[in-house]
């Protein structure tokens, strides 16, 4: 896939030269796999922010546009992501969320998305899944990867204190609505969306957590969901949600599949999820979804990034065994 | 049961008070069979201060301290191992036994494609995740679990042989027999029953059903293998683990004479080790052949994606173990006898090691004869190889004793089914442990995260059920089951009074365990099935 215009870095308002200088040696660390500094970290952070406060509940997005799902951490696999898709900013990317947790390199991965959106605001979007979130970090791995990392929980209260501000969903021009996990029962206008504040811990129940926390289902109409969060919906509900809205597609993410992408609800719900080999076991292919000007997809599959040298990594006690 | 080699005597049946007395103060709830009692954090704060956790814990610990405890060392005349994979049934009573040989007919016959009885994996099925093959096996195993349970008791009560162990051998080779039996059919032939044996029975299958995963959720955790200790727990405590056929099971002598025996720390800790064995051939295979999910795993940074309490046993081994090396070492020098062959490192790989337990293990009624099987203790220097915690980067240890210890075997698994990773990246505390100094640590450290990570996880032990054996002694915060919206949208026209169901009420979170139940579409059968997160909040 080829895009015609080259970055303009000078153009970008939110980057002058200082930091696009800063952002560009971070960029090179990032993607040689090196971790940012605690400083660098929270100076990325306070940038990230004002870019990120300037977007809306629903971003919109210009076609061509490579729309992703879940990465889990794995870093690796992000970088064969970009093998495949092409790299940013050549490529413009919409990721859909779940950055972190779970894998060895959540911290890697969520810096260098974060280090592109504020390098290339335009042509980078990230949006909020479920994991972006200060409990369920804390439950599901992210935390304990900053405490083990960095030796204090400084970095993962700035990247959660950061993730209050990443969007909620994102549309494609005006017709491919893209976000983490699926519909609200609250929610049947995109303007419902667009009347929340989204700059707050992701809470346990209402519109802003269903649209991170919902699943498709084959019932019809909402269910109870098995997560204990959001809602299931039916094939009647997506038929509505996309004809209200004058919609062709729901792209979204959050759940496995074993191909990388998964039609539902006679095309009207896509799942697209890019984190192979999920933890590393699950034996599944991950996907990309290509959007192109005509806004017609095309899907690229992978498999798990091929591991040549491995770094030393030094060993480090757990609380429970001091 | 036939070709019973070994003289039997059947306990008169009738006469006899009932062999499980459960006790009146015990008593609780319905009769409907055991039930949840942890719905809330309210709920979960009764369970931190009950006899219940008490008792849990306390099993848990004599599983694997049982075996470190200054008795054990001293009583482990022959080898270190405290487990010989080719005598598994040496430490058991006929109860387990029983079940000893059920788990082995599951991880044999259950599952393998090849199998006739097997049930092998739906290639067809449009999963997402997990292979709803799975729900069948989990219905076999409510089918037959009657049988299994059953045999374990009628073991427990009518096998009793001479003090003579090779009597004893055969015995406990006749139970694992029945045990295998009875996993092999849905006709198990049931004996004389009562009301009370009857629900003690319910019991007990109750805890064994949620055992080996969840059949909606085709998942599997730590709660799971939680309920199989809980099992195991509620054997001990209507007396299976105590022995009515010989001495070996170590019954405490405090023990007063008219009431159920208990078991010694050793006693537990020695079964523990084969019985974990045998379960964990066949979670292993439900979790590589159905693909069970790893409940509410943390990914890289949880101890494991499915278990935790073998890593604790399999560290008191390693323990024990130590301890069996330093007292012969002492008695070496104390005889006067060079020790230089007492030390060897565990670079010098000699041994052809153990038997692999999967497809070696022999049917029960096959099992080799005592007499002609010498023990391992006769490769001296394997058993004086010292084995520090960062030994599991040795992969032909691992390889060469991962069916004696467990450990080991567990490690081995990891690596097996994550074969292209680097050990540090896929078990980073894994990693971490092994740079602990001794294996004393490293077991006191998984005990402390077993109950940190477990038994005090809302998210974990939400599932647990409690009948009259492993009782609650709270009322639980339960309420009614919640409904879905029934309109399409909120604000569209149907209406505006839409909640999110777990904001009805703080304290009614009530789906929990029973969730996916009830919305019915939660299977993996297409994609909105299986779900990777589930909310810590979430019940």
């Amino acid at each position: 896939m080829s895009v015609t215009t080259a970055p303009a870095p000078n153009n970008t308002a939110a980057t002058p030269s200082g930091t696009y200088n800063d952002l560009e040696i971070w960029l090179s660390k990032l993607t040689n796999g090196t971790p940012l500094s605690e400083s660098e970290v929270q100076q990325l952070c306070n940038k990230a922010r004002e870019t990120l406060t300037l977007e809306a509940n629903v971003q919109p997005v210009a076609a061509p546009v490579t729309v992703c799902g879940d990465i889990h951490g794995q870093w690796h696999d992000l970088m064969e992501l970009y093998r495949i898709g092409g790299s940013a900013p050549d490529t413009n990317y919409l990721f859909m969320g779940d950055y972190v947790d779970r894998g060895y390199y959540s911290v890697e991965t969520v810096s260098l998305l974060v280090c592109l959106k504020v390098r290339y605001p335009e042509r980078v979007h990230v949006l909020r899944g479920n994991h972006e979130s200060r409990q369920i970090t804390q439950v599901y791995g992210f935390y304990d990867e900053c405490v083990r990392k960095y030796g204090s929980a400084n970095v993962w209260k700035m990247f959660t204190d950061l993730f209050d501000y990443f969007p909620l969903t994102a549309l494609v021009e005006n017709q491919i609505f893209c976000l983490h996990g699926g519909l609200s029962p609250s929610v049947d206008a995109l303007d419902h969306i667009r009347q929340l504040d989204r700059v707050q811990e992701v809470p346990h129940e209402g519109p802003m957590c269903d649209l991170l926390w919902s699943d498709p289902d084959d019932r019809a109409g909402w269910g109870i969901s098995p997560r204990g969060a959001g809602f299931t919906f039916g094939q009647d509900v997506s038929e509505q949600f996309n004809a209200r809205n004058g919609l062709t597609l729901v792209a979204r993410a959050h759940q496995l599949v074993m191909e990388g992408y998964n039609w539902s609800h006679e095309k009207n719900v896509v799942t697209i999820f890019s984190a192979p080999n999920y933890c590393y076991r699950c034996g599944n292919q991950a996907a990309i979804m290509e959007v192109d000007e005509r806004i017609e997809k095309t899907f690229l599959q992978f498999d798990p990034a091929p591991r040549r040298g491995e770094p030393h990594v030094n060993r480090r006690t757990p609380d429970y065994f001091l | 049961m036939s070709n019973a080699a070994a003289p039997i005597k059947t306990q008169d049946d009738g006469s006899s008070p009932h062999p499980f007395p459960l006790g009146a103060n015990t008593h609780h709830g319905s009769s409907t069979g055991p039930q949840r009692y942890i719905y809330t954090q309210t709920d979960i704060e009764h369970f931190r201060h009950s006899s219940a956790r008490k008792e849990l814990l306390s099993f848990v610990t004599a599983m694997g301290q049982g075996l470190t405890n200054d008795n054990a060392s001293k009583s482990l005349n022959n080898h270190p191992d405290n487990y010989d994979p080719m005598q598994p049934l040496e430490h058991l009573t006929p109860a387990l036994a029983s079940l000893h040989g059920s788990l082995f007919c599951m991880a044999d016959k259950w599952m393998s494609a090849d199998h006739p009885d097997g049930i092998p994996p739906d290639t067809k099925a449009k999963a997402r995740f997990g292979n709803p093959a799975f729900r069948t096996w989990h219905a076999r195993l409510v089918k037959r679990s009657y049988g299994i349970v059953k045999s374990c008791l009628e073991c427990h009560i009518n096998y009793k042989s001479s003090s003579e162990s090779d009597d004893q051998l055969d015995v406990l080779r006749e139970c694992s027999k029945r045990g295998y039996e009875a996993a092999s059919t849905d006709e198990y032939s049931v004996g004389k029953t009562n009301e009370n044996e009857e629900e003690t029975i319910d019991e007990l299958r109750a805890y064994l059903h949620d055992s080996f995963g969840h059949p909606i959720r085709i998942d599997y955790g730590t709660g799971h293998e939680s309920s199989f200790v809980v099992f195991l727990l509620a054997l001990c405590k209507i007396g299976c683990f105590v022995s009515s056929c010989g001495t070996n099971s170590g019954t405490n002598d405090s023990a007063e004479k008219n009431s159920k025996p208990t078991p010694s720390p050793i006693a537990i800790g020695r079964a523990s080790i084969s019985l974990f064995h045998a379960y964990l051939n066949v979670t292993r295979g439900l979790q590589r052949d159905y693909m069970l999910e790893p409940a509410g795993s943390h990914g890289v940074w949880g101890l494991d994606d499915y278990h935790c309490i073998p890593f604790f046993v399999g560290a008191c081994q390693m323990v024990a173990r130590e301890q069996w090396q330093q007292r012969k070492l002492k008695e070496c020098k104390q005889s006067g006898k060079g020790t230089d062959d007492a030390t060897t490192s565990v670079n010098k790989q000699e041994s052809d090691g153990d038997v692999a337990p999967m497809n070696s293990y022999l049917p029960a009624n096959a099992l080799p004869d005592p007499k002609s099987t010498p023990l391992p203790s006769n490769s001296h220097n394997d058993n004086m190889e010292h084995w520090e915690p960062s030994t599991i980067h040795n992969r032909q240890a691992l390889e060469a004793h991962r069916s004696t210890y467990l450990y080991f075997g567990c490690i081995h698994f990891i690596q097996e089914i994550k074969p292209n990773v680097p050990f540090f990246e896929s078990s980073p505390m894994l990693n971490d442990i092994s740079s602990l100094g001794n294996w004393t640590k490293v077991s006191s450290g998984l005990l402390r995260l077993y109950e940190g990570e477990v038994l005090d996880k809302l998210p974990v032990v939400q599932h647990f059920v409690f009948g009259k054996i492993f009782n609650a002694d709270w009322t639980p915060s339960k309420k009614g089951p919640l409904e879905a919206p029934k309109w399409t949208f909120i604000n569209g026209p149907m209406g505006d009074e839409c909640i999110a169901p777990w904001a009805v009420d703080n304290a009614s979170q009530g789906k929990g365990g029973d969730y996916g139940r009830e919305s019915s579409g939660s299977s993996s059968c297409y994609p909105g099935g299986m779900t990777p997160t589930r909310a810590p909040w979430a019940k």
